[in-house]
């Protein structure tokens, strides 16, 4: 595992780090609030929190004194680049509307309390505990990204017509599909890992590396959805562009 | 919930100018814009045109209404009108930033 598991990570943590450093440079050319969440979304979560953690829940014992400590960075940055995916959401699909700030705020009062009560409990040794307070966190996280993909494929919806009558551009307006197709990838991913938590010990060896593999493909669907809709290539731009009947580009 | 000022223009004009009453003008307008894939509450009066360029005449002749002269009325009428500038960007003007289309 060891290998294959660190050139996993590795290579999870450059997607992020990129596509990440692109969005908060981007921020200070424009819609800054959104640009800046997000992209701060991919740094703390997938450069810091998702390794951290990855790495002190395979390798506890090398760890040793430090482990507590490394959980705990973990999971502060989880959650810091979670209330950044709730504020680029709120920002971006609904900036005026009273339930969401609301929805935002229990959001955050529910992950700091969480978090402070894990600071207080946690000792330097302890492995990764899966009580109630890791439940409701881990849910809080969750729904960042469910409710990133609804408003996603719902704005999706409405761009297609757009587009029909020569009000949207079809990139922009695909792009919409794949940032819901990407989040909706890290809720599967999180369903897999409630999956794997709680039927672990009950699951034979088959279905836990089928559960590993089906993670890895929607891990790999979403990462290139993600790549296209930031870093859009230019054969993928040039698909959209109207062909006449012999198949130029008009 | 409240509406755009294009789409109250254009409700009241077409109430005015058709034998349509001013529910059924406002409704056939929502059915319209719902179709372009656009919201009452904030449509421009540049989407407000397509949608009176594309899809309202249809929607008037399906109720009976000849809708050329009225529609075209109203066009001029929406060109002069100005947009409230929103202080909020749309969600399709921050995905082409993202995306590095400015």
């Amino acid at each position: 595992m060891g290998l294959g598991f660190i050139t996993t990570l590795l290579v999870f943590v450059s997607v992020c780090a990129a596509i990440g450093g692109r969005l908060v440079l981007l921020s200070r050319t424009g819609h800054r609030l959104p640009a800046l969440s997000i992209g701060l979304a991919f740094i703390f979560s997938g450069c810091f929190g998702f390794p951290l953690l990855s790495v002190a829940n395979a390798f506890p014992e090398a760890m040793g004194s430090t482990l507590g400590a490394v959980q705990l960075a973990g999971f502060a940055a989880l959650n810091l680049g979670s209330m950044a995916l709730w504020v680029f959401t709120w920002r971006t699909f609904r900036p005026s509307s009273r339930w969401a700030s609301t929805l935002i705020s229990i959001a955050f009062i529910l992950l700091t309390a969480i978090f402070l009560l894990k600071v207080g409990t946690t000792e330097a040794t302890s492995e990764l505990e899966f009580n109630s307070a890791f439940w409701v966190g881990f849910s809080v996280r969750a729904l960042g990204p469910l409710w990133a993909a609804i408003e996603s494929l719902r704005y999706y919806t409405l761009m297609r017509r757009r587009v029909k009558i020569g009000l949207a551009d079809p990139v922009v307006s695909n792009r919409f599909l794949l940032w819901g197709i990407a989040s909706l990838g890290t809720v599967s991913m999180s369903a897999s890992t409630v999956f794997v938590i709680l039927l672990g010990p009950s699951l034979s060896d088959e279905i836990v590396e089928l559960t590993r593999v089906l993670g890895m493909i929607v891990g790999l669907i979403s990462g290139v959805s993600m790549w296209f809709a930031f870093f859009p290539p230019e054969f993928y731009r040039r698909s959209f562009e109207p062909k006449s009947p012999t198949g130029e580009i008009v | 919930m409240s509406v755009s000022p294009a789409f109250e223009f254009a409700a009241e004009q077409l109430d005015a100018a058709s034998s349509l009453s001013r529910l059924e003008s406002r409704g056939t307008i929502r059915i319209a814009i719902k179709q372009a894939g656009l919201e009452a509450h904030n449509i421009t009066a540049f989407q407000m045109r397509r949608v009176f360029e594309m899809i309202i005449p249809k929607e008037l002749e399906a109720r009976g209404v000849e809708g050329t002269e009225i529609c075209k009325r109203i066009l001029v009428g929406l060109d002069h009108l100005e947009d409230t500038k929103s202080k909020d960007p749309s969600p399709d003007a921050v995905f082409r930033h993202l995306g590095g289309d400015f």
